[in-house]
């Protein structure tokens, strides 16, 4: 068995991730086997699951990719990334308080409900608005007042975060094997993830925090967002396997990566 | 030296046995507190661990993000937290079963409704649920392709149809003992839900102990049906309502107290 499986989300017919068909093609030439799988096309009969490739690469974060790999993983199969740091990320709140304890640099937070919020709201001015299980930024919000606040949180509880103003632009830091890049993208609510980055200088404190964060939490091909604030750098976000989309440079570095990890 | 015991719930509920378990306890001189996860507010760099022992009750988002939070913050929990991330997931509760050996009917983990189709002409009937046991949603039988449902999002956790009688039987675990009662389905009255307590058989506790020992819980609840091809476990769940099981309150607050108590005395040795 020679075999490595792409788990991908379904972006819509006949669309090709222009990083990772690079990457598929890069590996091919190394001898691999390469197959690619949208989870969300065919169910799975979970007494029937069979692990049949030597490594499966979680490029999709959607929640059917996530069970699908964790149910692989009980099967002994082996995830890039190790489902269960990818399992560790998708709580945001746990990710922030096991960073946060580790001398992570990450705003000011809070879980509870609206009502509660409002006086946090009151003393620091603005929050950023997080659903605690979203993802792909889906449902975050900037709220400056109360009534944004009730209509970013639906009633329920939410993450906030003390906002952090920078110059408007996320900064995007991708990591992939120890190798390091910066970008910035202006942030788009549930739409971020489409668009192409622009490079930006990568600095030696993005570098450290996010390699640092990588140890942390056991990720291996990851993004960090960041802000580039008046009183420093901040982490507000982490991601596991990120586009890389507008970097150059990046699909040779992916495919060692993967190709090492795949020999196990 | 005072000892307390806090519980993370939704709501304080009439007739939860989880009430009559803080008086038990504060009986035995342990303090508790009761954490309404809805209605707190947690500051992330400030988090106050009070109590000795914490006891999730709540099935929410927030709360489980609560208690891994305090869990981090070196709160020590009935159950761990990870222990708590696989029984509140219907898809590594059935890998769980599979690898112990313990009957269940067939599972199949499906995007949409709409993905079952094939699966529902070619095996029969299916129970649909959703995969988080924290999802509003309780569980859909169906049994033509155009009763699927259209609007039930995924990832969708979905279990065949076995046939069997029409009683359900309930087992509770609470430390070593184990308690069965049999409801009939669907229970309507309180008499109903509080169901008949019965003697269980030896493949029941078989059922019960390869349980607790598979998800390594202390108080836990499994769902079991009599098919013709004998008992099977449906669900499994933790820190469950008891409803029906004399004494339970009792029970619980010792097998609490002995946690809280004894259990660090024993480390400390």
């Amino acid at each position: 068995m020679k075999r490595i499986c792409f788990l991908m989300e379904f972006r819509g017919d006949g669309y090709v991730h222009p990083v990772i068909s690079e990457v598929m093609r890069d590996l091919e030439r190394r001898g691999w086997h390469v197959d690619a799988r949208i989870t969300e096309n065919e169910p799975l009969s979970i007494e029937d699951l069979r692990v049949e490739h030597d490594l499966y690469v979680l490029k999709s974060s959607s929640p059917m990719t996530d069970q699908v790999a964790a149910l692989i993983a009980a099967n002994g199969g082996r995830t890039l990334n190790d489902i269960a740091a990818v399992q560790r990320i998708r709580n945001k709140i746990w990710v922030d308080k096991f960073l946060r304890d580790r001398g992570i640099p990450i705003p000011e937070s809070y879980l509870g409900r609206a009502t509660d919020l409002q006086s946090v709201l009151e003393q620091r001015g603005a929050l950023i608005i997080k659903p605690i299980g979203g993802r792909h930024g889906v449902g975050v919000r900037l709220v400056r007042d109360v009534r944004g606040l009730h209509e970013a949180s639906h009633g329920d509880g939410v993450y906030a975060q003390e906002f952090k103003s920078g110059d408007g632009f996320d900064r995007k830091i991708y990591v992939a094997g120890g190798e390091v890049w910066a970008s910035k993208k202006a942030f788009a609510s549930g739409a971020s993830y489409m668009a192409n980055a622009q490079p930006v200088r990568l600095t030696p404190e993005m570098r450290s925090v996010a390699l640092r964060i990588g140890q942390l939490l056991g990720l291996e091909i990851y993004g960090i967002d960041m802000i580039e604030s008046e009183d420093g750098l901040w982490v507000v976000d982490v991601n596991g396997f990120p586009g890389f989309k507008g970097l150059s440079g990046v699909e040779p570095v992916l495919a060692s990566y993967i190709d090492r990890r795949a020999r196990g | 030296m005072t000892l307390r015991v806090a519980f993370l719930s939704r709501a304080a509920q009439q007739g939860s046995i989880y009430l009559d378990v803080c008086e038990e306890l504060e009986a035995m001189r342990v303090e508790t507190q009761t954490i309404v996860v809805d209605d707190a507010m947690f500051r992330m760099s400030d988090l106050e661990i009070d109590a000795d022992l914490y006891v999730l009750r709540t099935r929410s988002i927030a709360g489980f993000s609560a208690a891994a939070a305090l869990s981090l913050a070196g709160a020590r929990f009935l159950v761990p937290i990870e222990r708590e991330r696989v029984i509140r997931n219907r898809f590594l509760v059935q890998q769980t079963l599979i690898a112990s050996n313990i009957p269940a009917p067939r599972a199949y983990i499906a995007a949409n409704a709409a993905a079952l189709a094939a699966i529902l002409r070619d095996r029969g009937p299916l129970v649909i649920k959703p995969f988080e046991v924290s999802a509003p949603k309780s569980a859909i039988v169906v049994r033509h392709e155009n009763d699927l449902p259209r609007d039930m999002r995924g990832p969708l956790f979905a279990q065949e149809l076995v046939p069997h009688t029409t009683a359900d039987i309930k087992l509770y675990g609470i430390g070593s003992g184990v308690y069965a009662i049999r409801r009939n389905f669907p229970a309507r009255t309180r008499e109903e839900k509080l169901g008949e307590a019965i003697i269980p058989c030896p493949d029941m506790i078989e059922i019960a102990v390869r349980c607790r020992k598979a998800f390594g819980l202390d108080l836990f609840g499994v769902d079991l049906i009599e098919s013709p091809d004998g008992l099977m476990v449906v669900d499994v769940n933790s820190t469950p309502g008891y409803k029906g099981v004399h004494d339970a309150a009792h029970l619980i607050a010792e097998l609490l107290y002995d946690e809280v108590f004894v259990e660090p005395a024993m480390e400390a040795v």
